[in-house]
C-alpha cells in the first residue's frame, strides 16, 4: 500500500475525480501566463524571440516533459513534487522540495497582491494608486478571497480558475495579438525595425546574465498541474496531454502577444517602471480604442487573481500531503470535509498578510524588494533542481517502474533533458547571488548574505520537522474535521 | 493550555520567525532612501562624469500619481550600445514610494523585473535593459548621490 494509500484510509478521505486535460492545462497556464510579462519583453524588440527560445528550450520544455514522466509514473500519489523527490530522494528530498516550493510564495505573495491592486486601481481611479489602505485592502480581499476559494475544495476552485484563467489571460492575450495582426495589416508603421534572423540572437554578456536567469525561470508553474494527480480522472494519458496543450498555449500566447506590443510601441515610450496598464493604455490609444483601456484592467486584475489561486492552492495541498503523512505537527494536518488542507491555508494566509503588511506600510525600500524577489528565485531553483534530479535519479533507482509517458531517447535523453534543466536552474541560482550596479562595495557582504541567510532560513525548516517528527503525528489531527 | 497546545503554539511562532527574520533584517540592512529635493539632473552628471556620450534627452511624465515629470536619456558609449535611463520627481515620499511598490509588482514570472529602480531624494530613476554594460560606469557616480543625501 503506497504511502497516500494508506494516509487515505487513514483518513477516510477519498479526493473526487474531477479533472481532466484542459482542466489540468488551465491550472498550469494560470500559474505561468502572464499579460504583465509582455510590455517588459517588448522592449526587447525582434530578441524576445531568443529569449523566449531559451527559456523554452532551458527550462519549458525540460520541466514540461519531466513533469509529464514524473506525474504520470507517480500517478497514484498527491503533493506533487513532494511525491516525486520523495520518491527519488526520500522523506527528506521530497520534504525540502514542497517546502521551498510553499515559503518562496510567503515572500512572494505581496508582489503579485500588489500588482492586482495597482492594476483594478488603473481601472477605479489611478490615484488610488498611492494609498496604502486602498492597496492593503485589496491585496486582502485578493489574498482571503482566494483562500476561501480553495477552502471549498477541488471542484470550486477548477472552476474558478477555468473560467478566470480565459478571462483574465487567454482572452487579453488573444486581444493583444489580434490588435497586432489587425495593426500589421492595415498597413500601420511597425516601430520595430525590419526583420533579420541576426536580431532575434540575444546579447549575452555580463551585462545581460542576471535578465538571463530571468528568462529561464519565466515558465516558473509548469508542475502546478502535478499537484493535483490524485483528482486527475485519467493521469496517465491526460497528464502528459495537459502538459502538451498548456506549453503550447503558454508559448504561443506569450511570443505573439509579446510581439504584438513590440510592433506598436516604440522601446523608448515603454515606460516599464510605471506599470504595465500604461504600456497597455499606449497600445489600445494607439489602436483607437481607449475605451478598451478599463475592462483591459479589470481582465488583467482577473489574470492576477487566477495566477495568485494556482500559486497558493497547489502548494498548500502538497504541504498538506507532508502533514498527513505525519511529517509536520497536527496543528497542520487539517482537512475538511471538501479535502482542503485547512490549516495549511489558514497559516499561510496569517504569514502572508503580515509580509504584506509589511510590504505596502513601510516606507521605500527599493534594494529590500530586490533582495526579497532574490530568494524568491534561490528557493524556486532548489526546487526545480530537486525534481530534474529525481527525474534522471529514478531512472536508475527504479528503471522497471512503469511510465506511462516516458522521455525518449534512454539514458542519453534522459541526461539531455535532465541536465539541460538542471544546468539552467544552477545557472540561475548563481547569478541571483550578483549584486546589481546599485548596491555599493560595502552593501554587497550584506546583498549576498541576506539572500543567502533568507534562503537558508525559508529552506531549512523540513530538516527541523523532520528531526522533531513523533510518530503520533501521523494521522492526528485531521479527525477534528468531518469527513464526507 | 495543555502541553501539546504549547507545543502547536511554538511551531507557529518558529514559522513565523522563519518568514520574518530575514525579511525583517533585509528591511532593516536596507532601509527606505530619505526624501529630500535633489538638485541638477544625476544621470546627466553621472554621464558626464563617466565619458558616456547623451544621445537624446527628452522631458516625460510618467503616469502615476504624484509624478512631476522628468527626463528620458539615452545613453551611448563608443561601441554603439545603448543604454535608456528615465528619471521622475515625486511630490511627495509617499507617492514616490508607491511607484517603488508598483514597479517591484511588475516582475517577469515569478523572477525579477526588467530593469531596475534606484532612489535618489525625490527622484526615481530606472535604468532599461543594459546589455552594453554602461550603467556599470555610471553607477559609482550615482552611488555617491546618493550616499550624499
Amino acid at each position: 500500500m503506497s504511502d497516500e494509500s494508506a494516509v487515505s484510509s487513514r483518513t477516510g478521505m477519498t479526493p473526487p475525480k474531477v479533472l481532466g486535460i484542459f482542466a489540468l492545462a488551465m491550472i498550469n497556464v494560470a500559474a505561468v501566463l502572464s499579460i504583465r510579462n509582455f510590455p517588459s519583453m517588448a522592449e526587447f524588440g525582434w530578441s524576445c524571440i531568443g529569449w523566449y527560445i531559451l527559456g523554452t528550450v532551458l527550462f519549458l520544455i525540460p520541466l514540461s516533459l519531466a513533469g509529464a514522466e514524473l506525474a504520470t509514473m507517480l500517478a497514484d500519489r498527491g503533493g506533487g513534487v513532494y511525491a516525486w523527490c520523495k520518491e527519488a530522494f526520500g522523506e527528506k528530498g521530497g520534504f525540502t522540495a514542497i517546502f521551498c516550493e510553499w515559503s518562496n510564495n510567503l515572500v512572494w505573495f505581496p508582489t503579485v497582491l500588489a500588482f492586482i491592486a495597482s492594476t483594478l486601481a488603473f481601472a477605479l481611479s489611478p490615484s488610488l494608486g498611492t494609498n496604502s489602505l486602498y492597496l492593503f485592502a485589496v491585496m486582502m480581499i485578493a489574498f482571503w478571497g482566494t483562500t476561501a476559494i480553495a477552502y471549498f475544495g477541488e471542484d470550486i476552485s477548477t472552476k474558478f480558475q477555468n473560467i478566470g484563467v480565459i478571462l483574465g489571460s487567454i482572452i487579453p492575450s488573444i486581444l493583444i495579438i489580434g490588435l497586432g495582426v489587425w495593426w500589421f495589416v492595415s498597413g500601420a508603421t511597425i516601430v520595430l525595425p525590419p526583420f533579420s534572423p541576426g536580431q532575434v540572437v540575444p546579447v549575452i554578456n555580463m551585462s545581460t546574465l542576471p535578465f538571463f536567469a530571468t528568462v529561464i525561470l519565466l515558465f516558473a508553474g509548469m508542475e502546478m498541474a502535478g499537484f493535483h494527480a490524485l483528482e486527475t480522472r485519467n493521469p496517465s494519458t491526460d497528464y502528459p496531454k495537459a502538459m502538451a496543450l498548456s506549453a503550447l498555449i503558454i508559448f504561443g500566447c506569450t511570443v505573439l502577444a509579446t510581439l504584438a506590443i513590440a510592433f506598436v510601441i516604440p522601446a523608448k515610450d515603454l515606460s516599464l517602471a510605471s506599470g504595465v496598464m500604461q504600456a497597455i493604455q499606449y497600445f489600445f490609444s494607439a489602436a483607437h480604442i481607449p475605451g478598451a483601456v478599463a475592462p483591459m484592467a479589470v481582465l488583467i486584475t482577473i489574470g492576477g487573481v487566477v495566477s495568485l489561486a494556482a500559486w497558493l492552492i497547489g502548494p498548500a495541498k502538497g504541504l498538506g500531503v507532508v502533514a498527513e503523512e505525519g511529517n509536520l505537527p497536527p496543528l497542520f494536518n487539517r482537512t475538511n470535509k471538501y479535502g482542503s488542507p485547512v490549516a495549511v491555508l489558514l497559516i499561510q494566509a496569517l504569514i502572508g498578510t503580515f509580509v504584506s503588511l509589511l510590504y505596502v506600510f513601510l516606507p521605500s525600500v527599493n534594494q529590500a524588494y530586490w533582495i526579497l524577489s532574490a530568494i524568491t528565485v534561490e528557493l524556486l531553483c532548489i526546487v526545480y533542481l530537486l525534481v530534474f534530479a529525481s527525474l534522471i535519479k529514478l531512472r536508475y533507482s527504479r528503471p522497471d517502474a512503469p511510465r506511462p509517458f516516458r522521455i525518449p531517447g534512454g539514458t542519453a535523453g534522459i541526461w539531455i533533458i535532465g541536465g539541460m534543466g538542471a544546468a539552467g536552474v544552477i545557472f540561475s541560482f548563481i547569478v541571483g547571488l550578483m549584486p546589481t550596479g546599485d548596491f555599493s562595495a560595502d552593501e554587497i557582504i550584506a546583498y549576498v548574505g541576506g539572500i543567502l541567510i533568507g534562503t537558508f532560513l525559508l529552506a531549512v525548516p523540513p530538516l527541523i520537522f523532520l528531526k522533531i517528527k513523533k510518530p503520533g503525528w501521523i494521522g492526528a489531527g485531521s479527525s477534528k474535521e468531518e469527513s464526507p | 493550555m495543555t502541553r501539546g497546545d504549547t507545543g502547536m503554539v511554538a511551531v507557529l511562532v518558529v514559522l513565523f520567525m522563519t518568514v520574518l527574520l530575514p525579511v525583517g533584517w533585509i528591511l532593516i540592512a536596507f532601509p527606505a532612501e530619505p526624501y529630500h529635493v535633489l538638485s541638477g539632473e544625476p544621470v546627466r552628471h553621472a554621464a558626464e562624469a563617466s565619458g558616456v556620450r547623451l544621445a537624446h534627452v527628452t522631458n516625460i511624465t510618467w503616469q502615476l500619481p504624484g509624478a512631476m515629470g522628468g527626463k528620458s536619456y539615452l545613453l551611448e558609449d563608443a561601441e554603439g550600445h545603448t543604454l535608456v535611463i528615465q528619471t521622475q520627481t515625486f511630490e511627495t515620499a509617499e507617492s514616490r514610494d508607491a511607484a517603488v511598490v508598483t514597479f517591484s509588482a511588475q516582475s517577469v514570472g515569478k523572477g525579477r523585473t526588467i530593469g531596475r529602480l534606484m532612489v535618489i531624494g525625490h527622484q526615481i530613476i530606472h535604468i532599461g535593459p543594459d546589455p552594453g554594460g554602461i550603467f556599470a560606469r555610471l553607477a559609482p557616480e550615482l552611488r555617491k548621490m546618493r550616499s550624499a543625501g
